[in-house]
């Protein structure tokens, strides 16, 4: 064998190139589509169809029977958003649901620290009550809560909403922190500490930055529960310019008839945030709810 | 790590000042500043976005013409309307005045809600000039008190082509037969056309009971002895006759049928007829320019024009305002020949005040004025649903409408589903008159 002045031997430069080997699909075994593909498209296609109801009437003049929106139309649109007021609606939507997100992820991270770390009496007594809270409809806390509401001033004020989407999110959040907290070792922690961190710093060092599939997850569902809240914004505000969006859907059914095209274009305009929330943040979805941690 | 404990400390402090300044009121609706000024709360119930507009002008005109008093408008949706005022009155922040619809009478006088009006009324210009049959009705629903001020009136209508029946050489409905016949005549199932539309689905059995008295001439709920007349043998003939149409002249998806699919079904050329009442005249005018009238229901095979009125909307007063002049003052307005007219000539329907019907704009639609000259007629007997039980919502919504479904399959006969209904609301009326007797 030569070498070459480059120092490779004749044999490297005259190896012929190796073709990519086409991946073999795996062997279905017989009847594999019959069972799990076509249910699979059967239940994509009834969950899409409604949605595809929506996109074509809210892009389809009013009283057209077309299969697709065309010609399209943005009318429905505008009419939501400047006559009906929905962009009123959207910004109180958006207010809401932001703070409801950051008051009850940071809450429940405290709280499930607390569960996860610290042995105190009556800890398993805490998460069974908490447990038990999600026993109880919304709708029965009506009257007492608009009551504590207007005792404290706050009918007719979007804290009512975000204060009852928080405390109602909160148990389960709670909880949820604690399990994802408590599958992260402690012995972190201790390290950190041993190196002369204190226990918030630690926290804020170490364990925070693990917990970001959790954060997420709360954070997301928080964020989808409290922009969905109808019941608790139709009672705790009379002010029009408060509603949100899920009660500013409610004017596109009037009395005696339905604005098929302005509610469709109102719904898309209410599922686009959490459709875009989804979309960013389903990695860490599954991760958070089952609790795993990286590496 | 002491500098950091203490920017540590100052953004918790921070953090914590800043949410108590929110929660004080940044995210709070502005306070009316009363001074000697009375603001006054209005809430609609019907939620009709294009209405809005209207009645703030309406508010903004009667604040104009009442220095000292403001109204805060507030409309609410349709469908949650019902659940707003009663968590409203259960926690004791209801408006001044509300419009209401006839269901919710009932319920919100048995909860002492409103404040009573016989007085009020009595001393007022508005007396002579409000349509009598309509004030008797709200009176009745709510025991005999009067409660509130109807101020619109709808009227069940039969829709129907007038251009396929001018074509056809036919002459409007005039009897029964004729509308029997026009819906055969119009039915080509191959084409997928349909003579007639039913309504088999949510809401579908009081139009079902207001086609059935004014077909059979019974002209009263309840015997003197308190047992309901809804199983009448000329009520059941009527109704057979009827659901004979269900597959036979209409589309076999009416067993589903909402007011909405129905009028759709009507509006994009599927029906030749359609029972609706007045509320859906703005539909038919979109979709159908001059293609459509409206026939009031004809004579009954007995005779007599009998009308089962349909859920009055009315305005009431709250007990609990804190101004009860006041909001008698915004009520007086409301009810005026003006205002009535106005709020009459959008929503499509009869006003209440005399003055109002007698407007140019009602003799102009062919509906309005059709349904104006049956209520007008001294043959026509008007008779109200029995909303003053409090059972007979329940067993309109809970019972009966599965059971309209079950009688349109032919599952049950129209015997039995009369049947139902009228043991049903006998039993609801004996009770009613023990309370009333009781009290």
């Amino acid at each position: 064998m030569s070498t070459t002045d480059s120092g490779l031997s004749t044999r490297a430069l005259i190896q012929p190139r190796r073709r990519r080997q086409k991946e073999e699909m795996p062997k279905r075994e017989p009847g594999f589509h019959l069972r799990i593909t076509l249910p699979l498209i059967v239940f994509l296609i009834i969950t899409l169809v409604p949605f595809y109801w929506m996109i074509l009437f809210a892009f389809r003049p009013e009283g057209s029977t077309s299969l697709i929106p065309i010609p399209f139309t943005l009318d429905n649109f505008v009419y939501v958003w400047e006559v009906l007021g929905y962009d009123v609606f959207f910004k109180n939507s958006v207010i809401v649901a932001v703070l409801s997100m950051i008051c009850t992820t940071v809450i429940s991270v405290m709280g499930g620290y607390a569960l996860a770390r610290y042995a105190f009496r009556g800890r398993g007594g805490v998460m069974v009550m908490l447990l038990c809270t999600q026993f109880i409809p919304g709708a029965m806390m009506l009257i007492p809560l608009y009551s504590i509401f207007n005792t404290l001033g706050l009918v007719n004020n979007l804290w009512s909403l975000i204060i009852a989407n928080v405390v109602f999110e909160l148990p389960l959040t709670v909880i949820l922190m604690s399990s994802f907290i408590s599958k992260i070792p402690f012995e972190l922690e201790e390290a950190a500490m041993v190196d002369g961190c204190s226990r918030l710093r630690g926290f804020l060092l170490i364990v925070l930055p693990q917990m970001r599939p959790a954060l997420v997850a709360v954070g997301s569902f928080t964020f989808i529960g409290a922009w969905n809240t109808f019941l608790f914004a139709l009672m705790f505000l009379s002010k029009q310019e408060l509603f949100t969006v899920p009660v500013g859907l409610g004017y596109t059914i009037g009395e005696n008839s339905v604005q098929y095209g302005a509610m469709a274009a109102g719904g898309l305009v209410a599922a686009v945030p959490v459709v875009i929330v989804f979309a960013f943040i389903q990695k860490y979805l599954v991760q958070g709810l089952s609790g795993a941690i990286k590496g | 790590m002491k500098l950091q404990r203490k920017s540590l400390r100052t953004v918790a402090v921070a953090a914590t000042a800043s949410m108590a300044f929110i929660l004080t009121g940044c995210l709070g609706a502005s306070s009316s500043t009363d001074g000697d000024d009375i603001t006054l709360e209005y809430w609609d119930h019907s939620g009709n976005a294009d209405e809005q507009e209207m009645i703030r002008q309406i508010l903004t005109d009667f604040e104009d013409s009442h220095p000292g008093i403001s109204v805060d408008f507030l409309s609410l949706p349709a469908d949650s309307a019902l659940q707003k005022l009663n968590t409203a009155i259960s926690s004791g922040s209801t408006p001044d005045v509300s419009s209401i619809s006839g269901s919710m009478l009932s319920p919100f006088v048995a909860q002492d809600a409103l404040e009573p009006l016989d007085e009020r009324l009595a001393d007022s210009e508005l007396a002579a000039g409000l349509d009598e049959g309509s004030i008797e009705a709200v009176k009745a629903d709510a025991g005999g008190s009067l409660f509130s001020l109807p101020f619109t009136i709808g009227s069940a209508a039969l829709w129907y082509r007038s251009d396929w029946f001018e074509d056809a050489g036919l002459n409007g409905i005039q009897t029964w037969d004729d509308f029997y016949s026009a819906a055969d005549h119009f039915t080509d199932s191959e084409d997928g056309t349909y003579g007639f539309t039913l309504r088999g689905g949510s809401g579908g059995v009081f139009p079902l009971l207001q086609y059935m008295y004014a077909y059979s001439g019974v002209d009263e709920l309840f015997t003197d002895d308190g047992v309901s007349t809804i199983d009448d043998q000329a009520n059941i003939d009527a109704v057979e006759r009827y659901i004979a149409l269900y597959k036979t002249a209409t589309p076999e998806a009416d067993l589903n049928n909402g007011f909405a699919q129905m009028v759709e079904q009507f509006d994009s050329g599927q029906v030749a007829m359609l029972q609706h009442n007045l509320g859906s005249l703005a539909n038919h005018e979109a979709a159908l320019p001059d293609k459509f009238e409206a026939a009031m229901f004809p004579p009954s095979v007995d005779g007599p024009n009998v009308v089962l009125s349909d859920p009055i909307q009315q305005y009431v007063m709250y007990s609990s305002t804190d101004h009860p002049d006041e909001a008698w003052e915004l009520i007086e307005y409301l009810m005026s020949a003006g205002v009535n007219s106005t709020v009459n000539e959008l929503k499509g329907q009869l006003p209440v005040n005399l003055d109002a019907r007698d407007e140019p704009w009602v003799g102009s639609l062919q509906a309005l004025s059709a349904a104006r000259d049956l209520l007008a007629s001294p043959d026509t007997v008007v008779f109200a649903p029995p909303l003053y039980l409090p059972e007979y919502s329940d067993v309109i919504r809970n019972d009966m409408e599965p059971m309209l479904q079950q009688l349109l399959s032919g599952e049950i006969s129209a015997n039995d589903f009369l049947g139902h209904l009228a043991d049903a609301l006998t039993v609801a009326q004996s009770a009613y008159d023990e309370r009333a007797g009781g009290n």
